[in-house]
């Protein structure tokens, strides 16, 4: 079986089960009513995509015969799984399917990139990554960015709530409260999980290049997301900051994180410059 | 005290700034300065990462770049201007942890606070009946073996029991910023003892870490020179691989320079691969480049050998299209190639030579020839990679490949490209500290995710009269799964009424 093949399939079936799904969430928030059997479509299509995802992730691994996350084409598809995972964890205990419209689009904005722009062909390593440390650090900046991807849906939309409240669209939405306490548990989860990455990273420089941390563009960027996200939880417990100032800190730590991942490949020369671009 | 700071005596505007350093909201502040600062040296280029970039850089915009390079911003993360913001940094957050820390020390000695007067305000909040007297209710709690992990207190006297649990929470808390405190410091004390310095050795020979032989050398402040190990590498083969299929045509595959250490009467052989370094007498020795150097032999008109070497040339792109200058001083009749190397030849009238593939295909050496004063004997420092040809008579161009030879005009003698041998760039580095700075940052880990995730709450249960309870829980930090804890407690009850009925 030629498993380049079945995973360049599978990932873009996977797509389109994921677009259709997102129409359908996008025809259930502006339909009024509640389409109880839409909504159960709509979240088997979820399903169904990300077993699809699933597939086309590992067949990609086992096609490359390593972690299927060596350059930007495919840190995309793994980051677009790991927000749906994430999701589709959170929706499980909590009723978030008018969420769900936004929480797909950047998940198909991420595949539709990957499969046009940073495409690249199955293929081995550059040595510079052949290291188990690529399994434990990059896999773990993949899961953080899940979170922080559905927790930034989370607060923007607590932004948009919060701004004006009495629309018809913050009424659909659930409350401004609810969407900051689901938030902050996801991205405060998220955080520690970026912790490590980026702890992970350090030990894995210093065994690469002979120094734990070093400021390349990379670090740098990083740092910036992780300062923000640590002014973000601090926000949250300070007078005057709670709310719509902690969901804006938030939101610009997850900004940097995404500068991070195209940003940082594309514009500066580092250390990381390996995006298979 | 007054409320105008213009009004306060010296030491209570001490107390007013220290007050305002560590409170959360400057926190807050000062780590989005943190970010401010940090930015330009992400997007400028670093002295100390490439100085030739920072030239460059300066060149192209010269007054902005004079000015931007005297405020330091081309070395940020050693600028004061940088360091005073995560000092600061670092004080808020001591200034803050320590008195929190001292606070948290006392609250876990002290007892569970007494119960609120009205418990409907509270979030959590339920009456009950059961068939028990207070008292052995009160016994029962204290002794159940699923409270074990909670802290218990009995007023028998208003009839109220409060328990509380959860203070692993700040315990985690306070345990994660003094972690990022103790990592800070260790990275900080290791970069004293920490050296960092880049060393080329070609194929077949060898180096040792001597000043002399270091491009560059990086000295902690509190290390001296001679307090670098002396050790010494022979190169005996480097070899690289390159993708040769259609993907990735040219990306590189593995790159392994196997070395001889030790000295003479115990040599044993190593390899150094990237992500595999050499450690060698408290240093490890990282690969992170390699070139090509041309064997060359120059004969002057009588045939005499002249020059004889192998030459480093500085690779310019991935494909390793590579650049370099043959010198050989002899007064004024010195004579000078300014000269590129391609592994795998081509040229286009675009671009000039280029090479397409970074392994030897078809090999080329392209040589321009110059005559004349190469100017090596003025005490200016000069590049070995390129030549100064600006006083230098151009004798004409040739291309050569290996085993060729070239007459040079107005009978100058002859060059003869004889072999290719590589060369390799090492980064010899020690970074102490790491193993604290390792244990800070998994302590630090496991604090985080205690801060986060445990939950720290209060419940009360109070008799309202004989046999009416009423029960009341409260998070600190309006947590989830106080409803949990409430009917742990409900469950307890009932038990005790079961008990007593038997």
């Amino acid at each position: 079986m030629n498993f380049a093949v079945l995973s360049n399939w599978t990932i873009l079936a996977s797509t389109v089960f994921l677009t259709i799904a997102t129409f359908t969430a996008a025809a259930i928030l502006i339909a009024d009513g509640p389409l109880l059997k839409a909504r159960q479509i709509s979240r088997l299509f979820i399903y169904f995509a990300t077993g699809l995802l699933t597939v086309g992730l590992v067949s990609r691994g086992i096609a490359a015969g390593r972690a299927p996350w060596g350059n930007m084409y495919e840190y995309a598809i793994a980051g677009a799984l790991s927000v749906l995972v994430v999701y589709i964890l959170i929706l499980r205990f909590n009723d978030l399917s008018s969420l769900s419209v936004f929480a797909l689009m950047p998940v198909v904005l991420a595949l539709g990139l990957a499969q046009t722009v940073l495409y690249v062909d199955a293929g081995p390593l550059v040595p510079a990554l052949k290291s188990g440390w690529l399994v434990i650090h990059v896999s773990a900046a993949i899961i953080a960015g899940g979170g922080f991807t559905v927790g930034f849906t989370l607060t923007s939309t607590q932004l948009a709530v919060g701004w004006k409240p009495e629309s018809k669209f913050a009424k659909k939405m659930p409350s401004v409260e609810k969407l900051d306490v689901l938030a902050y548990r996801v991205s405060a989860w998220a955080f520690a999980v970026w912790t490590f990455a980026v702890l992970a990273g350090a030990i894995w420089a210093e065994s690469a290049w002979g120094r734990f941390w070093g400021w390349d563009p990379k670090e740098t960027w990083a740092l910036i997301t992780w300062i923000f996200y640590a002014a973000y939880l601090h926000a949250r417990v300070t007078v005057g900051w709670r709310g719509g100032k902690a969901a804006i800190l938030s939101s610009i730590g997850y900004v940097s994180y995404i500068f991070n991942f195209f940003g940082v490949n594309i514009f500066f020369v580092g250390l990381h410059s390996y995006g298979g671009l | 005290m007054s409320n105008n700071i213009f009004e306060l005596s010296a030491k209570e505007l001490t107390r007013w700034l220290w007050r305002q350093l560590t409170s959360m909201r400057t926190a807050i502040m000062l780590l989005l300065l943190l970010v401010v600062v940090s930015i330009p040296g992400s997007v400028l280029p670093q002295r100390n990462v490439d100085p030739a970039a920072v030239r460059a850089w300066i060149e192209g915009s010269p007054a902005l770049g004079e000015w931007l390079f005297r405020l330091g911003f081309f070395n940020v993360f050693s600028a004061p201007w940088f360091a005073a913001v995560y000092i600061l940094l670092l004080v808020s957050l001591v200034g803050c942890i320590l008195p929190r820390s001292w606070m948290h020390y006392q609250e876990i000695r002290s007892e569970p606070p007494s119960a609120p007067t009205s418990f409907a305000r509270l979030a959590e909040h339920q009456e009950f009946k059961i068939n028990s007297d207070f008292d052995s209710l009160a016994t029962s709690i204290k002794n159940a073996k699923q409270l074990k992990s909670w802290r218990i207190k009995v007023d028998p006297e208003n009839k109220w029991i409060a328990a509380e649990k959860g203070f692993a929470r700040e315990t985690g808390n306070l345990i994660f910023h003094l972690a990022l405190v103790g990592l800070i410091l260790a990275v900080g004390i290791g970069v004293l003892f920490s050296y960092r310095g880049q060393i080329l050795v070609k194929e077949g020979t060898s180096v040792s870490t001597v000043p002399t032989q270091f491009n560059s050398l990086t000295l902690g402040t509190a290390l001296q020179v001679n307090d670098l190990p002396a050790s010494t590498v022979k190169l005996e083969e480097f070899e690289a691989k390159f993708e040769r299929g259609s993907i990735q045509t040219g990306s590189p595959r593995s790159f392994k320079a196997t070395v001889q250490v030790g000295s003479a009467d115990a040599l044993t052989t190593q390899i150094i691969e990237v992500n595999k370094p050499l450690k060698l007498d408290g240093s490890k020795w990282y690969l992170v480049g390699h070139g090509y150097a041309p064997r060359v032999e120059v004969r002057d008109r009588a045939g005499n050998i002249v020059f004889t070497d192998s030459v480093v040339f500085l690779p310019v792109d991935g494909n390793f299209t590579s650049e370099g200058a043959i010198k050989i001083p002899n007064g004024d009749s010195g004579l000078g190639f300014v000269a590129i190397f391609l592994p795998t030849a081509s040229v286009s009238q675009m671009s000039g030579p280029r090479s397409l593939f970074p392994d030897i295909d078809d090999p080329r050496l392209f040589l321009s020839a110059f005559s004349g004063d190469l100017g090596l004997d003025d005490g200016i420092p000069r590049s070995v990679f390129s030549l100064d040809t600006e006083n230098l008579k151009p004798l004409g161009i040739k291309d050569l490949a290996p085993g060729e030879t070239w007459e040079l005009p107005d009978g100058k003698g002859t060059i003869k490209f004889l072999s290719i041998e590589r060369f390799v760039t090492f980064d010899v580095a020690k970074s102490p500290g790491g193993i604290y700075a390792m244990i800070f940052a998994f302590l630090g880990l496991l604090g985080l995710i205690g801060g986060l995730y445990i939950r720290r709450r209060r419940v009360w249960i109070r008799e309202m009269s004989q046999g009416d309870f009423e029960i009341a829980a409260l998070s600190r930090y309006d947590q989830p799964g106080l409803d949990r804890d409430v009917n742990l407690f409900l469950a307890l009850c009932s038990n005790t009424e079961k008990e007593q009925q038997k």
